[in-house]
């Protein structure tokens, strides 16, 4: 594979791979220790 | 569902936010990603492309995403009832056009749903065996579109099992199905794509996703094909969104969630891509990867990609069970939220769930026959659904800005970790705007197209089939609109918006 296929592979699917990680992680965190509780009902 | 009762609003909620985001995803990522996107990446000049759809991604699908999400928090009620209650009872028919675009396109989609379990049957049963041709492949699929026994069997086990998912509510059915389904579609992809990238000459599919075609972007079509791809992809506008956020818990991030949705969803496009084009350009060499590609989405799929799995080692029995079985449940986790979205409006009419998805699977498998007996009325109604779902973003952006877009912007605003600052209430402003270059494209593209008859109503993909079909649905809704404002059942802003005018800029919701 040429360097320029390599790079453009790297920076397109590499670069959202990590987007997709690091968007999840964040999610994660701000998740973590939250329990579904009255402020989670719908009314 | 036990805990759903027919007089207030939706009471379940998604258990995590993980739960939430692997459902919209999976709502997100359809046969679209796998059969089109690829297409499209190879047509308009690789990292060109992406780039172009990455931008679509940021100042249409996420924004519009927001605003979907906004309504279906605040409302707790499907797409009609939330258009009541957020833009005013006047206005009830827009939710009731954007839920039945998205279930017109429901009744087909089972159809292709069908198609997707049938060739994973294929599949699982060695049909893509070594040295098959591709006239031998398209034999099967003609044969198997031309048996009406067939398609309307698959179409039938489609729309069955969906509706078996959604019957169960929220936690017992869709939560706990999807959850699975869609990591598992993640992980299926990964296998695809790397095994596509381990093939010999692999390489040249990667240069045609990847290496950008810089001249392209000057291109004007470039553009309008990307933003369309993404519309579509997304489900921006779809009300499928919407619809999930009605089970959203409070203090959500609705910046965060709409970003990652939108991400896994072009993350899953890259992989699909990865998968077809590398698999396609590695065992058939340019010249059949060009026909491949320009073979439409089924030529490409059940055609093209069924032989040359014949020619890939473990391609028989391994990577073409996968691959149908990827665009299956790519396709069923998409079907179970449009189910969702017809189930949702009709239970918020008074209807049990229990009563309400024997009836749309009734209804699914019938008004669905003629796209599984007749593939050019499919094409109709893809056409012109698909397209309608424009005009149901322009909707829901309208909606937001009669309601009031500094109030939702301060709502979203207070548990965001991104902050949801100016730029959310300039996109949605700007968004006519950008529907309106969008859709003056489209249909200057169906008038100037030689040899084609816009005007003709009759025809399968002229301009006239589309706005008939779109007049009559707007005119039922608006002749219903009264009687469905006052049957849907009230929702938490429904005391505040009795009058036609419920937002904080208007008195009644002040």
């Amino acid at each position: 594979m040429d360097t320029e296929t390599w790079i453009w592979t790297i920076v397109f699917f590499g670069g959202t791979v990590v987007i997709v990680a690091f968007l999840l992680y964040w999610a994660w965190k701000k998740d973590r220790g939250r329990a579904s509780g009255p402020e989670d009902d719908a009314h | 569902m036990a805990s759903e009762d027919t007089r207030s609003p939706a009471r379940e909620m998604f258990t995590s936010r993980f739960a939430f985001v692997a459902a919209a995803i999976g709502m997100a990522v359809g046969t679209g990603n796998i059969w089109r996107f690829p297409r499209d990446v190879h047509d308009w000049g690789g990292g060109a492309f992406l780039l172009a759809v990455v931008v679509a991604n940021l100042v249409w699908a996420i924004p519009l995403l927001m605003a979907e999400s906004y309504m279906g928090s605040k409302s707790r009620l499907g797409t009609v009832g939330a258009f009541r209650d957020v833009m005013g009872r006047r206005f009830t028919w827009m939710g009731g056009f954007m839920g039945f675009a998205t279930i017109a396109i429901m009744f087909y989609y089972s159809v292709v749903c069908g198609w997707a379990i049938r060739y994973f049957v294929y599949g699982i049963t060695g049909k893509f065996e070594s040295g098959i041709t591709v006239d031998e492949t398209r034999t099967i699929w003609e044969g198997f579109v031309d048996s009406p026994a067939q398609t309307i069997t698959f179409h039938a086990i489609a729309i069955v099992l969906v509706g078996l998912v959604v019957i169960r509510g929220l936690k017992g059915g869709l939560e706990a199905v999807l959850k699975i389904v869609v990591p598992a579609l993640f992980v299926l992809l990964a296998i695809l794509a790397v095994r596509a990238m381990m093939l010999s000459g692999s390489a040249e599919g990667l240069r045609y996703l990847f290496v950008p075609e810089w001249g392209q972007l000057r291109d004007a079509e470039l553009w309008l094909q990307a933003f369309a791809q993404m519309a579509f992809s997304t489900g921006a506008g779809w009300g499928l969104y919407l619809t999930y956020c009605v089970y959203m818990r409070r203090r959500e991030d609705f910046a965060l969630n709409a970003t990652t949705i939108v991400a896994g969803n072009h993350l899953a496009s890259l992989l699909a891509g990865i998968a077809v084009i590398c698999t396609v350009f590695a065992l058939g060499g340019t010249a059949l990867g060009e026909q491949a590609t320009g073979a439409g989405n089924e030529g490409l799929t059940f055609v093209y990609l069924a032989a040359l799995f014949g020619e890939m080692p473990g391609g028989t029995w391994v990577f073409a069970p996968l691959f149908f079985l990827v665009l299956a449940l790519a396709g069923i986790s998409s079907l179970i939220a449009m189910v969702e979205l017809a189930t949702r409006n009709v239970v918020d009419l008074g209807v049990r769930r229990r009563v309400a998805v024997p009836g749309i699977v009734v209804v699914t498998f019938l008004v669905g026959l003629p796209a599984a007996l007749n593939l050019d009325y499919l094409s109709n109604q893809d056409n012109v659904w698909g397209i309608a779902l424009l005009i149901s973003g322009l909707f829901a952006a309208i909606a937001m800005m009669k309601y009031g877009l500094e109030q939702a912007r301060r709502d979203m605003d207070v548990d965001s970790d991104f902050g949801v600052r100016a730029w959310w209430t300039v996109l949605i402003r700007l968004f006519p705007v950008m529907f309106a270059v969008l859709f003056g494209w489209f249909i200057y593209q169906s008038v100037d197209s030689p040899g084609k008859d816009w005007w003709n109503p009759l025809d399968t993909f002229s301009l006239a089939t589309m706005v008939v079909q779109w007049a009559a649905v707007a005119a039922i809704l608006l002749l219903l609109n009264n009687v469905l404002a006052r049957r849907i059942r009230p929702g938490p802003m429904t005391t505040v918006a009795t009058s036609d005018d419920p937002g904080p800029n208007g008195s009644a919701g002040s």
